[in-house]
């Protein structure tokens, strides 16, 4: 069974709609709660390969909503994340498609340092992943920690492609690899 | 050495914080410059040539390709080309979401640009993320405008890069309520930022640098100019846009694969500053007010002054957004029917680095036959070089290298550049008397 198919009947839990909560008006409000929150942002797209990003992130959106400790979004730009009430005691996780590592659905996890800095550029075309965790960084945001989950695309992925899918297997490590990152806690 | 006597050649290796491919080259003689050339070497995109065969579909979806950043100005300038030949008006619904859906492309490229490339310039950084450390609420402020711009895009286009959203006769889908009720508290949150903002960058210490150039923008009769407009210039032009090959011509240098353009003769300037220089009467009352309080004195000479006119058009477009979706009411028809027709139709579209001209040829199977696409930044390049040479000049040719490198760089910078559309890296070289002797 696919990830797909394991969610398909749930609205996603993504960015679009939850942006009710830590929204622009919040901005200024992340002392509401308390720190070491937790954020976990998919990245990608709604199509190909890319999409493994957001298709995780709407499967552990449903699997993880009983956290209150925990907020699970879609991005379609790393830049977004700052669109939520981000502070500095607070931790994230991003899972984003990946290339290179391994055989499609290899999972792996990065820290800052770990994370490949080839694409880290400040452009008049966007901020990719690298740049917007420099600016994270030099904000101080996310002190209490963050990481990077990188999942392999299926090696002919394109735009065209029909969306691919994680296992169960995949799915099950995917779970398993985040809520042992929940349970760490703070520097994790 | 007397600066006056000063004879040599300058090569910029790199400009960062821009994208694309390009280098400087400046050859000074006797303490003047004898030659300057903004060097392009970007392979070219032949997307114009890509797109013939293609249906008006694929122009749309294509063209948004050229540029990731501002992917929606190109399929705005097509669509309209294409629905000028195809004999469809849009509904005023159509009209007035295509314009905030717009809003959102200007929001988000200008508040990257003012925060992430030009102000670490002014400021003395290095880089964005060292002045983030010392301007962290700034910098977060404009994260979050750059934000919000992806999100109004988002909602109208299914994603914020490449957007899909956009059709011949209007949208495929209509946002509902719900979304753009949530939408509108967010713009009202960034309303109130992008106000702070104009007072923060009008502090900024921003160099004195008056020059004469012509400013080239559309006017509508009523709008600040984003969607539509009649072409006009600070010195009397006044064209609809079918008239633009009469006046404007672009022409290869050896120097670069992208096309220079004159507007009779001369460089010309499009973008942030142009716009507002012509429009400033399209403005609200209570945004030239408060110009008018902050001392910035608007029509401007110094180019520098653009980075102001980037944070009021971050103003105008939060402030157009929210007007446009005050009463907003899902379309039954997000888009009227767009039935085959052939014909030659322009558009043409205020893209956040100015105007982008398009004109197309359709078969009677509205399949292309030629297309043409002038983007902003060619538009520029003939004005940059001109500017790059009055500013190094006033700056001081006797100045050091690196000095001259680093006010070079924010020269270009400063108009956003999209080589690619834009530019990654410059060779930037200095050749002077001793080297010449040597």
């Amino acid at each position: 069974m696919s990830c797909e198919k394991m969610t398909c009947e749930n609205k996603p839990r993504g960015n679009d709609t939850d942006l009710t909560g830590p929204g622009m008006a919040r901005q200024d409000g992340a002392n509401d709660r308390p720190e070491g929150h937790a954020y976990l942002f998919g990245l990608g797209s709604p199509h190909g390969g890319d999409r493994l990003g957001w298709l995780a992130a709407e499967w552990l959106g449903d699997a993880l909503r009983e956290r209150d400790d925990l907020t699970v979004a879609r991005l379609d730009q790393p830049v977004d994340l700052f669109l939520h009430a981000v502070a500095p005691g607070d931790r994230l996780l991003m899972v984003d498609a990946m290339r290179g590592q391994g055989p499609p659905g290899t999972l792996k996890v990065f820290t800052l340092a770990e994370l490949p800095s080839a694409a880290a550029r400040l452009s008049s075309h966007g901020l990719d992943l690298a740049g917007t965790l420099a600016l994270v960084e030099a904000l101080g945001l996310f002190r209490a920690g963050i990481r990077i989950i990188g999942i392999e695309m299926p090696a002919d992925a394109a735009p065209e492609m029909t969306a691919p899918g994680l296992d169960e297997a995949q799915a099950r490590r995917l779970h398993a690899a985040v809520l042992g990152w929940l349970d760490a806690g703070w520097g994790s | 050495m007397s600066h006056d006597t000063r004879t040599g050649e300058i090569h910029v290796p790199i400009l960062a914080r821009v994208e694309g491919e390009g280098a400087l080259d400046i050859r000074i003689e006797a303490g003047r410059i004898e030659a300057l050339s903004l060097r392009i070497f970007e392979p070219p995109g032949l997307f114009e040539k890509l797109l013939e065969g293609r249906s008006t579909q694929d122009v749309i979806d294509s063209v948004a390709r050229i540029c990731g950043i501002c992917p929606l100005a190109y399929q705005m300038s097509a669509v309209v080309a294409i629905e000028s030949i195809l004999g469809v008006t849009p509904s005023p619904w159509v009209e007035a979401m295509r314009r905030v859906m717009y809003c959102g492309e200007w929001l988000q490229s200008h508040s990257l640009h003012i925060h992430l490339l030009a102000a670490p310039d002014f400021l003395g950084y290095e880089s964005a993320p060292a002045m983030a450390r010392d301007y962290p609420d700034e910098v977060r402020r404009g994260l979050r405008l750059q934000g919000l711009g992806n999100e109004i895009i988002r909602t109208f286009g299914g994603r914020s890069v490449h957007p899909v959203g956009i059709c011949p006769g209007g949208f495929f889908h209509a946002p509902d309520a719900a979304a753009i009720e949530t939408l509108r508290e967010h713009l009202a949150a960034g309303l109130e930022e992008a106000r702070a903002l104009i007072a923060w960058v009008a502090g900024l210490p921003l160099p004195e640098d008056d020059q004469a150039f012509t400013s080239v923008s559309l006017r509508h009769d009523h709008d600040y100019p984003i969607t539509a407009g009649r072409i006009v210039s600070d010195r009397g032009l006044d064209i609809a846009p079918a008239d633009f090959e009469r006046h404007f011509r672009e022409f290869q240098v050896p120097h670069s694969t992208a096309l220079h353009a004159q507007l009779d003769g001369r460089p010309y300037l499009v973008g942030p500053l142009a716009r507002l220089n012509n429009n400033l009467d399209r403005l609200p009352e209570e945004l030239r007010e408060l110009l008018d309080d902050l001392g910035i004195p608007f029509p401007s000479r110094n180019m520098f002054h653009s980075i102001v006119a980037r944070a009021v058009e971050m103003h105008v477009a939060l402030a157009e957004a929210l007007r446009l979706t005050e009463e907003y009411d899902p379309a039954t028809e997000p888009h009227a029917e767009a039935p085959a027709r052939a014909g030659v139709g322009v558009g043409c579209t205020e893209a956040p680095r100015g105007i982008l001209w398009h004109r197309y040829a359709l078969d009677d199977q509205a399949r292309v036959v030629e297309a043409r696409i002038v983007p902003p930044t060619s538009q520029n390049q003939a004005r940059m070089e001109e500017d790059l040479a009055a500013s190094l000049t006033r700056f001081g040719l006797e100045r050091d290298d690196d000095a001259l490198r680093l006010h070079g760089e924010m020269v270009i910078r400063n108009y956003d550049p999209c080589i690619s559309c834009a530019t990654h890296f410059l060779d930037f070289n200095v050749l002077r008397e001793n080297d010449l002797r040597k």
